[in-house]
């Protein structure tokens, strides 16, 4: 049912990962190798991916972290607070 | 470090100095001949030392060549000899001066060694201290650099099948270079293009002492931890230098570290013409840092694009997909089937016509096959009925009298004298016969007998003489005495007759 897959989308754990998955998708559909059920679910999971990559683009600046080890040694990150040079 | 020796020695001196107190203080005019107390062998080693000094300068350049050139690892000291044609010095290089060598000696290397020469006052030795050493002809780093190069490319370190692959679209890139530098905000210039990308500093000194062990750690603790922060490529970078300034990404702690790094790791150190070290051994190399921070962002770049395209193709495919599907609908309803949907129906319902006949066949003949059983059947049942069972025993009954009757004595004795009459017949008609047999076999019998018996040979003239007592045959003359009484058979009787004796004449 395409109205639940749509809300079990789960989305790549890279934007790589979800280009390549569109790549596979697209290839699948465009061989016509899968049904026609099968092409408009995986075409719900390809417009997800896209909004998904989109989403991804549009993200604001991010802050730069800075590493700093731990009394232990154990590497972490905080906000590097960034005075103009 | 020069002048800690030159205090050195010069404490020794002095210590030398003070041994002696009654000593004239120029001891270079001291002379035993003059009848001066003699020297001990340290007062005069001590004072081979301070003539030594004396009449050199402090700080002495010395060119030749290496000769067997010994690293002690547990001192960390270096000795050698340093030669030309006509001499050789021995030279020590300690710990301290030998660990600020870049290049590695070696023996038949030309060098160019700085610092002093010094007594070994243990061994009765002079030798030549080495603070520093150069090779000639060309610089320390240049030669420790083609040093290193030749035994990483030997290991294999600078293949290309050992490098990493660059991720398309790294997520979050950890900066490995100091804060202060142009180089960091070079790379942020390009980098801040793409507001999505995580970036992550590992502030590190970039050049001086100690900063090519500080960058190795930073190095080994991404790939430690780098994973788990989520970076997934390392930019090493560093604006341009001198090549001293450039050294710490020449070292081969740092080069170690890198090969051992499971993260990806770009290089841009310096300007376009430098190559590093560390250049050689990243799974990237860009030339500067700028460089580097594009080459790390090349697939992101045309991205945003890259996904309106594949939007595109999506929604394309999808279109045709469905065409393709509507016109396949369309060929299956051109299909003979749809367009004359009651033709089967008509077909299949002759079909069941054709297997209602055949049934109805088959019913017919069963009942038939059905009625001659019962019909039968109803015979045998009046076959039963008392009437007919009382007849069929009467019959039976009439059967066993019959043969009763037969078994009556009457008739068992008339069959026993017939019997009997019969054996009679039989034995006369075998008796007869056997007679018969015999009488004729005894007349045969007759004939064989007079055929070889006396009488005929009787009767051919010939006689058979016999003595008259016992009617012995007589078969020669010694059986015959005289006087005996001899019977002659003829064929018609017998003559008897007296034999006389033979062999006796005859009396009278």
């Amino acid at each position: 049912m395409p109205t639940m897959a749509k809300k079990t989308q789960q989305p790549p754990k890279t934007f790589e990962d979800a280009i390549q998955e569109l790549e596979k998708i697209l290839a699948e559909i465009e061989s016509g190798g899968v049904g026609l059920e099968e092409s408009l679910l995986r075409y719900e999971r390809g417009t997800f991916l896209v909004q998904h990559c989109r989403g991804v683009l549009a993200q604001a600046e991010k802050q730069i972290e800075q590493i700093t080890k731990g009394p232990d040694g154990t590497p972490t990150t905080q906000p590097l607070e960034e005075k103009s040079e | 470090m020069t002048s800690f020796f030159d205090f050195q020695a010069e404490l020794n001196a002095r210590k030398a100095a003070a041994r002696r107190p009654r000593a004239s203080s120029d001891v270079a005019s001291a002379s035993p001949v003059a009848g001066e107390a003699p020297l001990s062998v340290s007062q005069l080693t001590a004072q081979i030392d301070k003539v030594l000094k004396a009449g050199l300068p402090a700080v002495l350049h010395v060119r030749g060549e290496v000769s067997n050139f010994k690293f002690h690892t547990a001192s960390g000291h270096a000795y050698f000899t340093l030669k030309d044609p006509d001499a050789c010095i021995n030279c020590v290089m300690f710990k301290t001066d030998f660990s600020r060598v870049k290049f590695q000696p070696g023996d038949g290397m030309e060098l160019l060694v700085t610092g002093r020469v010094s007594v070994y006052a243990q061994r009765g030795s002079y030798q030549f201290y080495v603070s520093r050493m150069e090779p000639l002809g060309q610089g320390a780093l240049e030669l420790a650099f083609r040093q290193l190069c030749e035994k990483l490319e030997a290991e294999g370190l600078f293949a290309q099948e050992r490098k990493k692959p660059i991720p398309l679209f790294p997520n979050r890139i950890a900066l490995v270079t100091s804060r202060q530098t142009a180089a960091l905000q070079d790379m942020l210039k390009v980098l801040r293009r793409f507001p999505w990308l995580n970036l992550v500093l590992y502030h590190v000194p970039v050049q001086g002492d100690g900063a090519a062990i500080q960058i190795a750690q930073a190095i080994r603790d991404l790939h430690e931890h780098g994973r788990g922060l989520g970076i997934d490529l390392i930019i090493l970078g560093r604006g341009g230098g001198s090549l001293e300034d450039l050294w710490p990404f020449n070292e081969e702690v740092v080069a170690r570290a890198m090969v051992a790094c499971d993260i990806p790791i770009i290089t841009g150190i310096g300007h376009e013409i430098d190559v590093s070290i560390a250049d050689l051994v990243a799974d990237h190399h860009a030339h500067t840092p700028t460089e580097a921070a594009q080459g790390a962002t090349t697939r992101w770049r045309t991205a945003v694009d890259d996904v309106d395209a594949l939007s595109s193709r999506l929604g394309n495919a999808l279109r045709s997909r469905v065409q393709e599907a509507r016109s396949s609908l369309v060929n299956i309803e051109r299909h003979e089937f749809f367009r004359r949907p009651t033709d089967i129906v008509e077909e299949l319902r002759q079909r069941l016509d054709d297997l209602q006949q055949g049934m109805d066949l088959a019913l017919e003949d069963q009942v038939s096959d059905a009625r001659h059983k019962l019909s039968t059947l109803a015979l045998r049942l009046a076959e039963c009925t008392p009437r007919h069972l009382l007849a069929r025993k009467l019959q039976q009954l009439a059967a066993a009298e019959i043969r009763l009757q037969q078994h009556h004595p009457r008739q068992l004795l008339a069959l026993k004298t017939q019997q009997v009459d019969a054996m009679q017949a039989r034995l006369d008609l075998a008796v007869r016969s056997r007679l018969g047999q015999t009488r004729s076999r005894l007349e045969l019998l007759d004939r064989h007998l007079n055929a070889v018996g006396p009488q005929q040979v009787l009767a051919r003239g010939y006689t058979i003489t016999t003595f008259k007592k016992g009617g012995v045959i007589l078969r020669s003359k010694s059986q015959v005495k005289g006087g005996e009484r001899l019977i002659t058979h003829v064929v018609d009787g017998e003559v008897e007759s007296i034999a006389e004796d033979p062999d006796q004449p005859t009396l009278f």
